[in-house]
């Protein structure tokens, strides 16, 4: 009973930290460039593609046989660098794409294509298709 | 007989929400405190549930505890106010050893991981508690305050007075203690060092309620003004999920020793600092320091 009771509690706290502090952020280039390279600064970004709704950026990388991902799963950001192709699966689905990382901790992502031209992805995650990756690359 | 002693961590829990509620007051009007809906919805069920593994392992705790202390101790120390004013600063001692391998040995930090994994640092984040730190071997390092004479009533009763003293340093809404605090005590200043990702910062301050233990042993680093602490992990989680939070660490230990070639590869990807490879293709917390030193000298901003 008392955890039922903790468990209300913790969802009202939540609630109203939820209206207080609303997350207006999206990704922009800016922020997206300056995250990605805190995490990786030895990397070069060729090009950033920002889905429509600011939550997710895929980033082509002087090195062709990786690509960044940067997500903003709420007001904070998470970067990763994926092998390719070892480290994410792509399916395309209406107007976007469905990102499956095979990694525990980042949930599948759909991509909202808007006005990037379809090619031009699928050329950068094709890149290195045929790089294998280190056994723990991260 | 066992001392029959209070829990201060169940009473203190009242206390902990009235100070939440009002950093959120405080944080919505100054904003020197942020909060977000899903993050704090993960530190708080961590602690809740923190708090019934704990609650679920209690006896086995008990009975381990005394057990050695019966069997093994060295004196009688009795539980005059003496013994637990040493017993306090003893714990903490411990508590410090522990918090440090916590950090730098991967089975440990499977466990200890997860008071890490928010990228916010307010009073939540204090609850954002392990559940899975019996896997792990830190509690031997109880066992000399046993069997130096220490009654594990005792010993309990002050971890969770060291528990309810680490609750507040968790904000960014104190600035900075007074001078003569900050030299002895760990502060909400030395602890936003401690859990900051910048590479100047990482592995540092591992003290519970004396800094003095830091300084003493090499692991003090000072707050820097012109560098802003930026939280949460080298590599950031992606969800907020409780389950995977508690065990994600778990699950990339099990990987990576299942893969890897070799007893001693096996044995290090349990035994070795979190980031170590055999190949160096990830990188652990000295490696992203130099790194640091060589691609990136400048301050951190914060996302």
């Amino acid at each position: 009973m008392l955890e039922i009771v903790s468990l209300l509690a913790i969802i009202a706290l939540a609630y109203l930290t939820g209206w207080l502090f609303p997350n207006r952020l999206q990704l922009t280039e800016e922020r997206v460039r300056r995250n990605f390279l805190r995490c990786y600064p030895d990397q070069q970004i060729a090009e950033i593609f920002i889905d429509d709704e600011g939550r997710t950026a895929l980033l082509r990388l002087q090195n062709e046989q990786s690509v960044g991902l940067v997500l903003q799963p709420s007001d904070r950001i998470v970067c990763r660098m994926l092998t390719i192709p070892v480290q994410f699966d792509i399916s395309p689905t209406d107007g976007a794409l469905i990102i499956k990382v095979h990694d525990y901790v980042v949930p599948d992502v759909r991509f909202s294509i808007g006005n990037i031209a379809p090619d031009r992805l699928e050329e950068m995650l094709r890149a290195g298709h045929d790089n294998k990756g280190g056994q723990y690359a991260t | 007989m066992p001392l029959d002693l209070p829990k201060p961590t169940e009473w203190a829990i009242p206390l902990f929400i009235l100070c939440i509620l009002i950093e959120i007051a405080y944080g919505y009007k100054t904003g020197r405190a942020v909060f977000e809906k899903k993050d704090t919805f993960t530190s708080m069920v961590m602690g809740l549930g923190s708090t019934i593994v704990s609650a679920s392992l209690a006896g086995i705790t008990i009975v381990t505890a005394y057990w050695v202390w019966e069997n093994f101790r060295l004196f009688d120390l009795g539980a005059t106010i003496p013994v637990f004013l040493a017993a306090l600063v003893l714990d903490d001692f411990r508590y410090y050893w522990i918090h440090r391998f916590g950090h730098r040995i991967r089975w440990m930090w499977a466990a200890h991981v997860i008071h890490h994994s928010s990228q916010h640092y307010n009073l939540t984040t204090a609850l954002r508690q392990t559940w899975t730190s019996p896997l792990t071997p830190g509690f031997l390092l109880a066992f000399p305050l046993y069997i130096i004479g220490f009654e594990p009533a005792i010993v309990f009763f002050v971890s969770g007075l060291n528990l309810i003293y680490q609750f507040w340093i968790h904000t960014e809404a104190i600035d900075r203690m007074p001078r003569w605090f900050e030299a002895v005590f760990n502060t909400p200043s030395h602890h936003r060092v401690h859990h900051a990702t910048n590479p100047k910062y990482l592995d540092s301050n591992y003290a519970g309620i004396f800094i003095i233990w830091d300084k003493m042993f090499g692991t003090f680093i000072p707050e820097d003004k012109s560098l802003p602490c930026r939280y949460g992990l080298v590599q950031d989680l992606g969800t907020y999920n409780p389950l995977k939070v508690a065990t994600h660490e778990w699950v990339g230990i099990f990987k990576d020793m299942w893969h890897a070639k070799g007893i001693k590869n096996k044995l290090m990807f349990l035994l070795a600092p979190p980031g170590w490879t055999p190949d160096g293709s990830r990188l652990t917390s000295d490696m992203i320091k130099a790194r640091d030193l060589k691609y990136n000298p400048v301050k951190t901003p914060k996302s």
